[in-house]
């Protein structure tokens, strides 16, 4: 079975053919969801954003153009929504450069298993730290595609990820082992 | 000249493919000669080993597992079990192959005769003629 291409689903799909706004939800679904899970530490506000996302791709078809890939559209309506989300929950989310977003003490590592603590340590992050880790190791964009996503500039998605990952080294540091 | 935290970051851009040549060359320069940045290097590695498991799904097993260090755990009486069987099925391919008895092998039959076969004659049905006395 031939795949068509992003840009073949979306013409189609501006055509008023609807079968293909279920190829890009195949397509997208579970990357998208976790992208807002892992932003949103909440599975039901992350499928929420989700099922926006596809909503807005539904309504703003035709207005979806000179756009250099759906992926970055895409992502960067998630991003969107978490963020509108974030900022309902704690008021104004400022892309300051701290970069975590709450203490993690050492004694609330204790006890954990070692997926558990680097789990709770990404949580921590601050949620422009966090977005940067997640969009690069998890859907393994290139740091174009980040700063498109992110809205902000590839000298600032590489700060970011190295600020993001010399903080965790830190913090992880007796957990952190060759793989077996 | 760069400081440690400017190669640090470098080190950050080199694992995610996005260096250019030119400035792995730097890098690597550096490396020889600088132990604090090797062992950041590693760690960089080591974080991204990390942060690839916690996105399996428990119990998946980590695909940077080498074959060759797998171990692998079963129940003594499983294990009885399987080594009774192999060795069973050895002792018996064993005697198969080396201890056959004689009329175990298949039988060819030879027909020997002194006198000559009898003649058989084929008549068609159509051509047979009753007789009726």
């Amino acid at each position: 079975m031939e795949t068509s291409s992003d840009a073949v689903l979306l013409e189609q799909l501006r055509n008023g053919h609807q079968p293909a706004l279920g190829q890009l939800y195949t397509r997208y679904q579970e990357r998208v969801l976790r992208y807002c899970i892992r932003l949103l530490k909440d599975s039901q506000s992350a499928e929420d954003a989700m099922q926006n996302v596809f909503v807005k791709l539904q309504s703003e078809r035709n207005s979806i153009r000179n756009v250099h890939s759906l992926q970055s559209w895409v992502f960067t309506v998630a991003r969107n929504e978490a963020f509108g989300e974030l900022r309902r929950r704690k008021g104004e989310v400022l892309d300051e450069e701290i970069v975590w977003e709450g203490v993690l003490p050492d004694e609330e590592l204790s006890g954990k298993n070692r997926r558990e603590i680097v789990e709770a340590a990404l949580n921590a992050l601050y949620p422009s730290f966090r977005e940067a880790i997640i969009l690069r190791e998890y859907e393994q964009m290139s740091y174009d595609e980040i700063a498109r996503v992110t809205n902000t500039t590839v000298s600032s998605v590489k700060s970011r990820l190295f600020k993001a990952r010399k903080a965790l080294i830190e913090k992880l540091k007796p957990y952190l082992h060759d793989a077996p | 000249m760069k400081t440690c935290d400017e190669y640090q970051e470098m080190i950050s851009t080199y694992i995610d493919v996005e260096l250019t040549d030119t400035e792995t060359s730097k890098l690597f320069y550096h490396l020889g000669e600088c132990e604090a940045c090797r062992t950041m290097m590693k760690s960089m590695f080591q974080l991204r080993s990390a942060l690839f498991e916690i996105d399996q799904p428990k119990g998946k097993r980590n695909e940077s597992v080498s074959l060759w260090k797998r171990r692998v755990s079963i129940s003594f009486p499983i294990a009885a079990l399987f080594a009774f069987f192999v060795i069973t099925s050895a002792i018996t391919f064993v005697q198969q192959v080396f201890f056959r008895k004689e009329f175990e092998r298949p039988v060819r039959v030879e027909y020997i005769s002194s006198k000559p076969l009898p003649t058989v004659y084929v008549i068609e049905p159509s051509k047979v003629q009753t007789h009726i006395n």
